[in-house]
């Protein structure tokens, strides 16, 4: 079970780098992750429907400019990831315990993009660094920060999914357990 | 219908203003008053190509612009004018193109100036030139997009910064 | 053309251009990432420390566009930098105001077709395959919808990305010309005519096996379930955010199932 928790936050954390550093190429959104999720994970419905709800959750949200949208990789990972492991031991019926998933993991939207407001914050010194070395003329210093970016990114959504994954699966069971009482 | 934007965006027409501003006002005019565009014939065709075919676009210089707030042109249609700084607002203003609001969406980093939101970086001049236009009774808001709240500018000056996100 | 700048240079300036959100700033926004697409060029062109130097300090400025139309600015960027290496008078003055009088532009129709139109229609094609496959005797072909969505962005992604860049770098300036050939236009009438199109046969196909029991009766189920989407509707359309909407719902079943 950890390594599979493991292997689907390896997964998430390297399509993360999509989400911002790559601009785009859709592989990142929840409607791809979602699936992926399942099929590691060995459950593609469920995968699909949280993947589907995660989407219509934030169907208005533009990445539009400055403005920064909340996180939907790791809401969806997470969320898919807690419904397929908590199937078997908690006794609700799948749509119930997707919605708790859900509501368990939305709030990693937002701690996503409170981190993605202070790594930004973090580059805007690193940009003031790089006009202030330019005189050097040196580029590879300028490869260097893109590629501590990326690994930035990499480890921030990676921490995302992993950390919920592991330690929350038993404490949404106790949560759920005790309300069904 | 009055104006329905009156926006300082040094980026002038973006997508912040087309995905954003286009859509949630219906504008279906856009007035670009800027000096260094007005005469840069390259950037006069792609200011014009950025918006969809169906809403208007006029780029003026700052003395070329002679419309006023309830000039006809203006009146007849849903207009969005856009400025690159607040200097050229308050020469719009002393012209006797006396604007309500201002609505203040982007200005860029440079040297010595200090940031006031994610977006928002002024120096003493600028600061100086919006206190002018506040005592004249203009309201100043910062908002980058119509979904963010938005923020007095005077507020923001006082806290020193402002955060616009909501939901 | 090609006089110092290789075919093989534009090619890795392509795929760096992939990476020019990654460094993303509040100060100078994407000013790393769009150095960092060029640097093929300027390692082509530039040998010596100060010219070099010189290069940076032009193109760590303020930079920010849409993605997938930053590879145009680009190439037309590379295509002053070399005329200015084979000492055209004039060509470096002009490289800033072509960045900046490029950029807003650029982004506007990049967001407009991409984010606004594009991304919600791949969207919503997935979204549909996935509908009418899931409780199918083949529920496997559901997995073609992801597939599908980002075939679909991507095809348009990938062409806007690479003719940008190499036109960019052909035409220099010209590239007026080449944008406004794409007729985004067009395209965004085509895609909101499909989006619409596809979701009403969507949920027309979907609706008979749905199966929600309500009422007992088929016409009171399928007038619960308007309402309700008319509902949800109308409170996005009063911009109340989603999130809000699917807490109340939660909270409204939990009150229903343990108070009422």
């Amino acid at each position: 079970m950890p390594f599979d928790i493991l292997l689907v936050s390896l997964v998430a954390a390297v399509l993360a780098i999509d989400v911002r550093t790559i601009g785009g190429t859709m592989i990142s959104r929840p409607l791809v992750v979602g699936p992926l999720v399942g099929l590691l994970l060995g459950n593609i419905g469920i995968g699909l429907i949280v993947a589907i709800l995660v989407e219509l959750l934030w169907i208005g949200m533009l990445p539009v400019g400055a403005y920064l949208p909340v996180e939907t990789l790791p809401v969806t990972t997470v969320a898919a990831g807690l419904t397929i492991l908590l199937k078997d031991t908690i006794s609700l019926p799948q749509y119930s315990l997707i919605i708790f998933a859900l509501m368990a993991a939305i709030p990693l939207g937002y701690v996503g993009r409170w981190l993605e407001i202070h790594i930004r914050n973090l580059n805007s010194v690193l940009s003031a660094y790089l006009v202030r070395q330019a005189g050097k003329g040196d580029f590879s210093r300028i490869s260097l920060i893109q590629g501590l970016n990326v690994l930035i990114t990499f480890l921030k959504s990676f921490l995302l999914c992993f950390l919920p994954l592991y330690f929350g699966r038993g404490i949404l069971e106790n949560i759920v357990h005790s309300l069904l009482k | 219908m009055p104006l329905t934007l009156f926006r300082i965006d040094d980026r002038l027409i973006h997508g912040q203003v087309v995905v954003g501003w286009v859509n949630a006002l219906k504008a279906d005019y856009i007035i670009v008053v800027n000096d260094a565009a007005a005469e840069n014939e390259f950037q006069k065709s792609l200011l014009k190509m950025a918006v969809p075919p169906q809403i208007k676009v006029d780029i003026f210089s700052v003395s070329e612009f002679n419309l006023k707030p309830d000039s006809k042109e203006l009146l007849a249609r849903r207009v969005i004018i856009l400025t690159s700084n607040p200097l050229d607002c308050l020469r719009l203003y002393e012209k006797g193109f006396k604007m309500e609001e201002i609505n203040l969406g982007g200005m860029r980093h440079s040297k010595n100036k200090k940031r006031y939101t994610n977006c928002i970086y002024l120096n003493e001049e600028d600061i100086a030139v919006f206190n002018k236009l506040i005592e004249k009774g203009v309201r100043v808001t910062v908002r980058m997009v119509p979904s963010d709240a938005g923020k007095e500018l005077g507020e923001c000056l006082l806290k020193g910064g402002c955060a616009l996100e909501k939901d | 053309m090609y006089k110092l700048i290789k075919r093989t240079d534009l090619l890795k300036i392509l795929f760096r251009s992939l990476l020019i959100e990654a460094s993303w700033n509040f100060e100078a926004m994407q000013n790393i990432g769009f150095t960092y697409g060029l640097l093929p060029a300027g390692k082509r062109l530039y040998k010596t420390r100060e010219e070099r130097a010189a290069f940076l300090k032009r193109h760590l400025k303020f930079f920010n566009t849409h993605p997938a139309m930053a590879p145009a600015i680009m190439g037309v960027v590379i295509n002053m930098e070399e005329r200015h290496k084979l000492g055209e008078a004039g060509a470096l003055e002009q490289i800033e105001g072509i960045k900046t009088s490029m950029m807003g532009p650029l982004a506007a129709i990049g967001d407009n077709v991409f984010w606004e139109y594009l991304r919600p229609f791949s969207a919503v094609v997935g979204v549909s395959i996935v509908m009418l496959f899931k409780d199918s005797n083949h529920p496997y072909l559901a997995l073609l919808g992801p597939l599908v969505t980002v075939i679909i962005y991507n095809a348009i992604n990938a062409f806007v990305r690479y003719r940008g860049l190499v036109q960019g770098y052909e035409r220099g300036v010209d590239i007026l010309s080449v944008i406004r050939g794409f007729n985004l236009t067009a395209l965004i009438d085509k895609l909101k005519f499909s989006s619409a199109l596809i979701l009403g046969l969507t949920v027309a196909l979907i609706f008979p096996t749905l199966n929600i029991r309500v009422f007992g009766a088929d016409i009171l189920n399928s007038l619960l379930f308007l309402g309700v989407t008319l509902l949800f509707f109308g409170m996005l359309k009063i911009k109340i955010f989603p999130t809000v909407i699917f807490y109340s719902i939660i909270a409204a079943a939990i009150l229903f199932k343990y108070i009422l």
